[in-house]
């Protein structure tokens, strides 16, 4: 109750900011694909509040920002955090779920609303110091994941999407997931004022403030000597040279590799291409990704057997391409055909039917509430007045797409394509 | 045009003798439909373009009398509309073909319809009926349902009805003779104690029902049109939602053993509800059950089923590895022992707390709550009825009330395959 009471006090110098009125206050107040309340807190995480009546359950996410080629260390925070907090959803009949997604490390639980705070109790704990795992179990599996990744042509794709492992002199090589790591990347990504709090459920605000405002580790400028994250954006190589440095000697700089086996394949040749039609928060990339998997689809080369990857973990909604069959030279020309379909077809064939999918997929996730917890964190904005973000603002965005902002998609195809080797 | 008039006469004029086994199989697939259609249809309506209205039970819908139950959410960030149909269990196996056909074209022209709107269509199947669900946005869902309604109301072209026959025999292909397959078909026709069981719907049960769900829709014009006109649900006599048949006199259990030489075992079991359950005591019951067992799992169990059937019977599926099914079997019945056991009240309370949250997740997504809405409807429900099963928050049922249940089911028959 003291902490209740306090917060409330201290809720008066939060920036609060309510959807309805501003710039957006066309929309209606009740327009459920934009949240109630956003509130900025002090040295504290980011409350996002959709006040849901009527609702029967309560979902809690929280997300913490991903950085780029940290991606092993992240699944394996997240393991341990969902394997802390298993049996106590399970007893509640919640769904629990986390992973990487859009340049975020997220987790989320839903359940009864009447078990609410027992569900806040999860989600705090969700976000909570990674104990010392006995046996390392989520380390193991994390590394037998990537191993099992380098050892085949589409696995070292996926690689190259998340940016896990590199390449030495010939010979691919993947980072060691060590306990220090996860701590330091929980330390880093979860403090407090680096979080956002998502909660969908008839609940009030003082609740949200009582029960979430102190969610994650403390936040980083209380912990001196340690620099600010790297922007989500910044390469793989500006990534690693902000992270060294003044972190200490446990800090990333202190990672260690290891080679990894990754055998050829005798029997075929494979191509592959790396590309980005936009962020992942971007309404014109999905439409985009959409337009060119339904183009796509139409590209049939005999003996070739085409695969497109888009991982979801990453914000810059890096998308892959594999081409297999026989002959090195075969499957160089399949890929470059399939590329085609958006670098010379230029996807206006099959741009509308993407924008219908994209906004599909869209209107038809937002509906439950995993999907509307998601939805949010992607379109998510400081300003819950935004119009161009949150759920309506993709939606719409969606709604009012031009061949101009398919011409942009193609320009950052263009920009970024990368044709790594998997064969090896 | 063409091709459906080859065919047709493929089906009436009987097998070809030297073509591909294909067009064999298209054959017997279209001569299991003429079983279910008068033989004049196949070669006359088919052609024409007509439907397989007279093969399809449900497709009597958008016509006066259709039942429109609109659910109102205060909050939604999406809505959902669903058509119903009654389970397609029991009848001849070329019956089940017809059927699994007639619905797979008929999902292809609802979504075909719905092409451009922010909707996605699905067909869902389980004990209790076949559910082709509209996933959409409340803004969008009336005109949603004022399609499917035009579609169902329509003859289904006769494109999709060449894919779905294609369709569905390159899956009998895959799935027939499967151990799995031959465990579904066994446990289908499973023979019962004192009456047959399965394959008979609930009295009082409807041939389609339409439910929409989402926030707004008591004030939408279109679809108080709609309910003004077809919303005439006849109210059933009774509330319980799960029937008996008052000529069941519990007995022996029947059990039937298929050897077979596989390494997984599956297990069946059908259980009769006490008269007067209504259908959230039973779904209730079902979950708290399924966590019973959650609660023993080890690896040697590898999957685990429930549902009510359309005759109102729990049934329970699992599968084992051979040298363990025998113990899971036992478990099982202690399980169910178990719950009805006044000594186990706390376990079953904590159990309940769990099937309320799941409870509650279900409800809270309209198109899973649709679906739920159509379920009791199909079941014989009234609208009032139907919208209390669904309702949310939703009212459990008392730890004591499972109990009771529990020690109101009867065992009618097991299922073994791979023993």
């Amino acid at each position: 109750m003291f902490l209740s009471a306090g917060l409330l006090l201290a809720a008066g110098t939060v920036g609060v900011l309510q959807a309805g009125d501003g710039p957006a206050a066309d929309r209606p107040a009740s327009d459920p694909l934009v949240p109630d309340s956003v509130l900025a807190l002090p040295q504290g995480p980011t409350l996002v509040l959709e006040r849901a009546t009527g609702l029967p359950v309560v979902g809690v996410r929280i997300s913490a920002p991903l950085e780029p080629g940290w991606h092993g260390v992240a699944r394996a925070l997240v393991d341990q955090a969902l394997e802390r907090t298993r049996a106590q959803a399970d007893a509640l009949g919640a769904s629990l779920r986390g992973g990487l997604e859009d340049g975020r490390i997220a987790y989320q639980v839903v359940g009864d609303l009447r078990d609410v705070d027992e569900l806040a109790w999860i989600a705090r704990r969700l976000a909570s110091l990674p104990a010392d795992e006995p046996g390392g179990a989520a380390l193991a599996r994390e590394e037998a994941r990537m191993n099992r990744l380098a050892e085949t042509p589409q696995g070292r794709l996926v690689l190259e999407l998340t940016g896990d492992g590199r390449s030495e002199d010939g010979r691919r090589r993947l980072p060691v997931v060590a306990p220090e790591d996860v701590r330091e990347l929980w330390r880093r990504s979860h403090a407090r004022d680096r979080l956002r709090v998502f909660v969908l459920g008839d609940v009030p605000v003082p609740w949200l403030l009582a029960d979430l405002s102190r969610v994650g580790a403390p936040p980083l400028d209380a912990a001196p000597g340690v620099d600010a994250a790297p922007p989500i954006n910044a390469s793989r190589h500006d990534a690693r040279s902000a992270l060294s440095g003044p972190s200490g000697p446990s800090g990333p700089d202190a990672r260690k590799y290891r080679s990894a086996s990754s055998p050829g394949t005798p029997l075929y040749a494979w191509s592959a291409a790396t590309f980005s039609f936009g962020r992942a928060a971007d309404p014109v990339a999905a439409a985009a990704t959409e337009a060119f998997r339904a183009g796509l689809a139409k590209v049939v080369v005999p003996g070739v057997v085409l695969r497109l990857h888009a991982s979801r973990e990453g914000a810059d909604g890096r998308l892959g391409i594999a081409a297999r069959t026989g002959r090195a030279e075969v499957a160089d020309a399949a890929l470059d055909a399939a590329l085609a379909v958006a670098t010379e077809g230029g996807l206006e064939p099959w741009w509308q039917r993407g924008v219908d999918e994209a906004r599909r997929q869209l209107a038809t996730a937002v509906g439950t509430p995993d999907g509307w917890l998601e939805l949010a964190d992607r379109y998510f904005s400081s300003d819950a007045r935004d119009a161009g973000a949150w759920p309506r603002g993709a939606l719409d965005r969606l709604d009012s797409l031009t061949e101009a902002d398919m011409a942009a998609a193609l320009d950052r195809l263009r920009k970024t394509l990368a044709r790594p080797r998997i064969d090896t | 045009m063409t091709r459906w008039r080859t065919i047709a006469a493929l089906a009436t004029a009987g097998p070809p003798e030297r073509t591909s086994p294909r067009a064999v199989t298209r054959w017997r697939t279209l001569a299991a439909l003429a079983t279910v259609l008068p033989s004049a249809a196949l070669v006359t309506v088919l052609p024409a373009h007509a439907g397989l209205r007279t093969g399809h039970a449900g497709l009597r819908t958008g016509q006066s009398g259709t039942p429109l139950v609109v659910v109102e959410r205060e909050w939604a960030a999406g809505a959902s509309a669903v058509l119903g149909l009654p389970a397609a269990t029991g009848g001849a196996a070329a019956e089940q073909r017809a059927h699994r056909i007639t619905d797979r074209a008929l999902l292809a022209a609802l979504r075909e319809a719905t092409v451009g709107a922010p909707a996605r269509v699905t067909l869902e199947r389980d004990g209790s009926g076949r559910y082709f669900v509209a996933t959409t946005t409340p803004d969008a869902v009336e005109e949603v349902l004022r399609t499917m309604r035009r579609v169902a109301a329509s003859p289904i072209p006769s494109r999709h009805l060449a894919e779905a026959v294609d369709a569905v025999a390159r899956e009998d292909a895959f799935r027939v003779g499967s151990p799995r397959s031959r465990f579904d078909s066994a446990f289908a026709s499973r023979p019962s104690g004192s009456d047959p069981v399965g394959g008979r719907p609930a009295r009082g049960s409807r041939d389609s029902v339409w439910v929409v769900v989402g926030p707004g829709l008591l004030s939408s014009p279109g679809v108080a049109d709609a309910r003004a006109r077809g919303d005439g649900l006849p109210a059933p006599s009774g509330v319980a939602l799960v029937r008996s048949n008052r000529r069941f006199v519990p007995g022996e259990p029947m059990r039937t053993e298929l050897p077979a030489d596989v390494v997984t075992t599956w297990v069946g079991s059908a259980y009769r509800f006490a008269s007067a359950t209504t259908l959230l005591d039973a779904h209730f019951l079902r979950l708290v059950l399924e966590g019973w067992m959650e609660s023993l799992r080890d690896p040697s169990l590898y999957e685990f089923a429930t549902e009510i059937d359309s005759s109102g019977q729990l049934l329970v599926r699992f599968s084992a590895s051979r040298e363990d099914a025998g113990a899971w079997e036992a478990r099982l019945d202690r399980a169910v022992a178990a719950v009805a056991e006044a000594g186990n009240a706390g376990q079953v309370a904590a159990l309940m707390r769990r099937a309320r949250g799941v409870w509650s997740r279900r409800m809270a997504d309209p198109a899973a709550c649709a679906r739920a809405v159509a379920e009791a409807l199909l079941r014989g429900a009234s609208a009032e009825q139907a919208k209390a099963f669904a309702a949310t928050p939703p009212v459990p049922p008392s730890p004591g009330s499972v109990a009771e249940v529990a020690r109101g089911l009867s065992l009618t028959a097991r299922v073994s395959y791979g023993t």
